[in-house]
């Protein structure tokens, strides 16, 4: 797709996008859309809530940018108001296994090798609070301070989730084989 | 540890090729979504922790300085410790700092989802009645007639809701996220003002002299229980109420919850914060002095206190709202049913949602 909106620089792109220009918007979700829904898909766990997640933050991303100060770097903060919307919709409804309905439509889910096959399968065993822990930190690569801030815990009880997912994982990977 | 490592490179599905599209076309739409920023670093965090640390501390000391002390004058620079007439312990904006747990959680999810687009600014008068027993039924006074209006607040688009012909409170709404602003309510002796900000809320109540004592300035603070997130109800409006409906996606199987804002001043005798939780329980043809509407039929929550809602399917305007209660105990019990009904509705043009 093509864009028209200034002239690319990611300063003008975002008060573009602030301003709510369709085309600034759909050259930001070109270049962030599918970091944020890979992003949201592991912290919920299915294609549809992450699509719904995505969805939802490039919709309210324009007024959201009012509140953006531009002190740190673009792709980190949207990182963490995605992060944020998939834990809250993770908080709001229990989790759903959904039939991967996609693959009939003919999206088929990435392929996976044996081993990374069960590494997901063995993730995917883990509990809501305990993943999110998991993929924040060894995947999105979040310090402890910051998962507290996002799941509204204190740094020691991040830790001690980390410590739990990790010993879950272990046991579920040594069983496995 | 090798599957360590493979944790970052386990493969993740494409988003929908179609996304980029459904994003556009709910943006045309007029959907908007009230998302969770982060407003605060790390950095800063700490800071404010450490700042309303010192500032708990500053008021604890000034405070017992309070109780040792007798004072006269104007109390318009800082926290009574107690007030007159039995009204508690006044939270300073210090302790404000204190997230204070709302009375009742959200039954639902928050209302994250609204469509501010919808709202039109014009006048709807409602007259009212009260039932007891289903026998006697007693009118509520002269009409009341509340007005939405577009205006501008420290240069931000915001709608004005008032209810005439007294006039008797004001709230300024911002027309995007649909939470309040500032709140005004003029009382017989006394005067409110709530002044809110993305994250807490700061009230101002003035009580006028009196021939046995003197003017008082009481102050008080609070942390917001959703840290600016959605939508957000002022208790004593019911013009914040009125705006709110107009934006809500309703359907058949709707349902979400918003907090509502009451005094903080007199946070021992009202609870600070509730949560209303609103339900689409049907739909049906309403038929009041306005006319005829194909409605929602909302049930609305607040603790204990239970109220049904019609909504207009087309519009959003509230046609109809009844609320049951009881009092008496052991022999004698009356029920009393309020009910407004919407009389007549005046929209004006409404100049584009920002």
């Amino acid at each position: 797709m093509s864009t028209s909106a200034g002239n690319g620089s990611p300063g003008s792109l975002i008060a573009e996008a602030r301003a709510g220009s369709p085309d600034a918007l759909s050259a930001l979700y070109l270049e962030h859309g599918a970091a944020l829904f890979r992003l949201a898909y592991r912290l919920v766990g299915a294609r549809e809530d992450a699509e719904d997640v995505v969805h939802d933050v490039f919709v309210g991303l324009p007024e959201a940018l009012r509140r953006y100060e531009e002190r740190g770097s673009f792709a980190p903060w949207l990182k963490r108001v995605t992060a944020r919307l998939a834990l809250m919709r993770l908080r709001r409804s229990k989790r759903r296994r959904e039939v991967a309905l996609d693959n009939a439509a003919g999206q088929a889910e990435p392929p996976v090798t044996a081993e990374r096959d069960g590494l997901q399968a063995a993730v995917d065993t883990l509990p809501d609070l305990l993943r999110a822990v998991l993929v924040l930190k060894e995947i999105e690569g979040y310090g402890h301070a910051e998962i507290a801030l996002l799941l509204g815990i204190s740094e020691g009880a991040s830790r001690v989730r980390l410590t739990r997912a990790l010993k879950r994982l272990r046991h579920e990977l040594e069983s496995g084989r | 540890m090798t599957w360590k490592g493979d944790l970052r490179r386990i493969p993740a599905p494409e988003p929908s090729k179609d996304l980029l599209e459904r994003i556009l076309a709910s943006r045309a739409a007029g959907v908007r979504v009230v998302l969770p920023v982060p407003t605060r670093s790390l950095a800063s965090n700490r800071a404010v922790r450490f700042a309303a640390t010192a500032a708990i501390l500053a008021g604890v000391a000034w405070l017992g300085w309070q109780v040792v002390t007798t004072r006269s004058g104007v109390e318009s620079e800082l926290p009574p410790v107690w007030v007159i007439g039995g009204m508690p312990f006044i939270p300073s904006t210090a302790f404000g700092q204190e997230r204070v747990r709302p009375a009742t959680s959200p039954r639902y999810p928050l209302i994250a989802q609204i469509q501010p687009t919808r709202v039109r600014a014009g006048r709807w008068t409602y007259e009212g009645s009260t039932t007891g027993d289903g026998v006697f039924t007693t009118s509520q006074g002269p009409p009341r007639t509340i007005v939405i209006a577009a205006g501008n607040f420290e240069g931000q688009p915001i709608w004005v809701a008032s209810s005439s012909p007294e006039m008797l409170d004001t709230v300024l709404v911002d027309r995007v996220t649909l939470r309040p602003l500032r709140y005004v309510r003029p009382m017989r002796h006394a005067r409110l003002v709530q002044h809110f900000s993305h994250d807490s809320i700061d009230e101002l109540l003035y009580v006028e002299p009196s021939p046995k004592a003197r003017e008082r300035t009481l102050r008080g603070a609070a942390l917001l229980p959703d840290v600016g997130v959605g939508p957000m109800l002022v208790s004593w409006s019911p013009h914040s109420l009125e705006v709110l409906v107009q934006a809500l996606p309703l359907n058949r199987d709707w349902r979400g919850s918003v907090y509502s804002a009451n005094w903080v001043t007199m946070a021992t005798r009202f609870p600070t914060f509730t949560a209303l939780d609103l339900r689409v329980t049907g739909s049906e043809r309403v038929t009041v002095p306005a006319g005829t509407f194909d409605c929602w039929r909302l049930e609305a929550r607040e603790g204990d206190d239970k109220s049904m809602l019609w909504v207009s399917r087309d519009h959003g305007w509230l046609v109809m709202r009844r609320h049951t209660s009881s009092d008496g105990s052991g022999k004698w019990r009356t029920e009393w049913v309020n009910e407004t009904r919407l009389v007549a509705v005046d929209t004006v043009p409404t100049p584009p949602t920002p």
